[in-house]
């Protein structure tokens, strides 16, 4: 090999070489600090919120998570009860019943969480809590709409709900 | 013709006497200047041979080892940020929410 081809080859190397460490160390630097704090700090940096605006909505989010583990554990329990019922060979009739309770249940607790957000957002300035309740909306109950929707659609797989 | 050439001479060599060097030239000076010579001579580089040249000098070396660094730095800066917003807010949806999965 020529000796500048070596050359170039060898600069090349050093070169990818510290790229590739200022990039993963710098990559895993500002991972590690923005995701840092507990789980309301994305608020405060989302939304700029303030030390009083933070405390109040701390309170919201501490009043709400005992009942949101309620909600859990009664949806946890009914899901139980489901597959008991479909283990043991109940009556349809039964599992139906089970199941409509255990979809009562989700909506409830779907239902509490809107209220959440709602307050949660009251609590913020206007324009940032019109954003965190689009935010909300979007991530929580956009996800399982998004699910639905693709089981709604007719897939090439043939999967998919839309047939029926 | 011959004359001219003579009595130019003449006066060259009376200027050269007059002349005195300015202090000793440094180390090595007249390898240099062959060198600078020789390279002059030689055939047009290629572009390997010129970028190969270009990284001998150490400013210009240094020089592209920064700005990559820095690119990299960059671009790593703010992927890391936006991984690192993203999995803070995922924490948060997921603390109000259980069932909520990223992905």
């Amino acid at each position: 090999m020529r000796r500048s081809a070596k050359l170039i080859l060898i600069a090349a190397a050093i070169m990818l070489g510290s790229a590739a460490l200022a990039y993963f160390g710098a990559m895993r630097f500002c991972a590690h600090h923005m995701a840092a704090g507990d789980d309301l700090s994305w608020l405060r940096h989302e939304f700029r919120l303030s030390d009083s605006e933070m405390q109040r909505i701390r309170q919201m989010h501490e009043g709400y998570l005992p009942k949101c583990r309620e909600m859990c554990g009664r949806i946890a329990a009914k899901q139980k009860e489901v597959e008991a019922a479909l283990a043991n060979g109940a009556s349809t009739n039964s599992a139906e019943q089970k199941l409509i309770e255990l979809g009562t249940l989700r909506a409830e607790c779907q239902a509490q969480m809107l209220r959440h957000f709602e307050e949660v957002s009251r609590a913020m300035p206007d324009e940032q809590g019109k954003r965190y309740l689009a935010e909300m909306q979007r991530l929580t109950l956009g996800f399982h709409e998004q699910i639905e929707n693709s089981m709604g659609a007719s897939p090439h797989s043939g999967l998919g709900h839309g047939d029926h | 013709m011959k004359q001219d050439f003579d009595a130019a001479d003449g006066k060259l060599s009376g200027l050269l006497k007059m002349a005195r060097p300015i202090g000793e030239l440094p180390p090595g000076f007249e390898n240099h200047v062959w060198q600078r010579i020789e390279r002059l001579e030689q055939k047009p580089e290629s572009m390997l041979d010129r970028l190969a040249s270009w990284l001998m000098v150490p400013r210009i070396a240094f020089g592209a080892l920064a700005a990559a660094v820095l690119l990299a730095g960059t671009f790593g800066a703010v992927h890391g940020a936006t991984a690192g917003v993203n999995e803070a807010r995922d924490r948060y949806v997921a603390s109000v929410d259980p069932s909520y999965s990223p992905h």
